[in-house]
């Protein structure tokens, strides 16, 4: 009990000056069991408050300081994951795939994300953005579709030179809007008029040049 | 038709200067292709002097003649061989199953 009182003493007396009789009395009276650090801590840390008994503050500075240290450590590693977190959640899908540490990359996971999850949804707009110009560029020009296939021969060149471009190309069947089966038919029958020379291979003003 | 032969339709392109004489020496020589290989005439029909679509041997027009034959599909390729060693047939074509 001596202790206390002489701590309360010290206290008391160093209302003015703190630092000298908290680094003098302690060493004296505790030197056996209590290291100097945490005796000058607990005299740091609570002036008033010290007047608990000093073995009890042997046992909380000691921890007070590994906690804090292990605190600190805790705090500086945990905002980071939590932060990734945050980011995996406040993305649109939630990240099963995301084994990365995502958080530095936000980009590869809403690529990788929707064609696991989901292909339907993030794919129609891109397909739709490309095919927009595509369908007014590949609109069917040529109104002869409904040839009947009948009249699809080597003979009837008038309606084959309407699926002919200016180059006397074969137009393709994204063009002419053909079924399948007409398209084969308009293909064997060009390329048998082109023989018999009903059909240019090409025209004649490039034919011409040399 | 019989069962072992089929219809053909057969055109053949002649060379423009051809003349009255020679020009029937030349069809008749197409048609002496067809008869030797058992081949019997359906239907001819003249297309006349045409424009080709691009020159032929520097030539840009020609005598059409389109044929319809019934004909053994093992001897097309005697007459394709033989339309081949004309001299006078520029351009042939013979197809399957005429529709016209």
């Amino acid at each position: 009990m001596s202790d206390e009182q002489e701590t309360q003493e010290t206290t008391a007396a160093t209302v003015a000056d703190i630092e000298e009789p908290t680094a003098a009395v302690p060493p004296s009276t505790e030197s056996d069991d209590v290291p100097v650090a945490a005796t000058v801590e607990t005299a740091d840390t609570s002036a008033s408050d010290a007047a608990s008994p000093p073995p009890e503050p042997e046992v909380d500075p000691e921890p007070k300081v590994e906690r804090t240290a292990e605190a600190t450590p805790e705090a500086r590693l945990e905002p980071v994951p939590v932060a990734a977190d945050a980011t995996k959640d406040a993305e649109p899908v939630a990240a099963p795939s995301g084994g990365r540490p995502a958080s530095t990359h936000p980009a590869p996971p809403p690529e990788s994300d929707p064609t696991a999850l989901d292909p339907r949804k993030r794919v129609p707009p891109v397909y739709r953005a490309n095919q927009g110009p595509s369908q007014s560029r590949f609109r069917p020009r040529h109104v002869a579709t409904d040839v009947p296939l009948e009249q699809i021969h080597y003979k009837n060149i008038e309606i084959l030179s309407q699926f002919l471009d200016r180059q006397g190309r074969i137009l393709s069947r994204r063009k002419t809007r053909v079924s399948a089966k007409k398209q084969r038919r308009l293909k064997t029958a060009i390329k048998q008029a082109r023989h018999l020379a009903l059909l240019p291979y090409t025209p004649s003003h490039i034919r011409g040049r040399r | 038709m019989s069962a072992d032969t089929r219809t053909y339709e057969l055109v053949y392109v002649l060379p423009p200067e051809l003349r009255d004489l020679e020009l029937e020496n030349a069809h008749q020589e197409v048609l002496q292709v067809v008869d030797r290989n058992d081949g019997k005439i359906v239907f001819e029909n003249s297309w006349g002097m045409r424009k080709l679509a691009y020159p032929i041997d520097k030539k840009t027009e020609g005598h059409y003649t389109m044929l319809h034959i019934d004909l053994d599909p093992s001897k097309v390729a005697d007459v394709e061989r033989l339309l081949n060693l004309s001299e006078n047939v520029m351009r042939y074509l013979i197809i399957r199953d005429p529709v016209a």
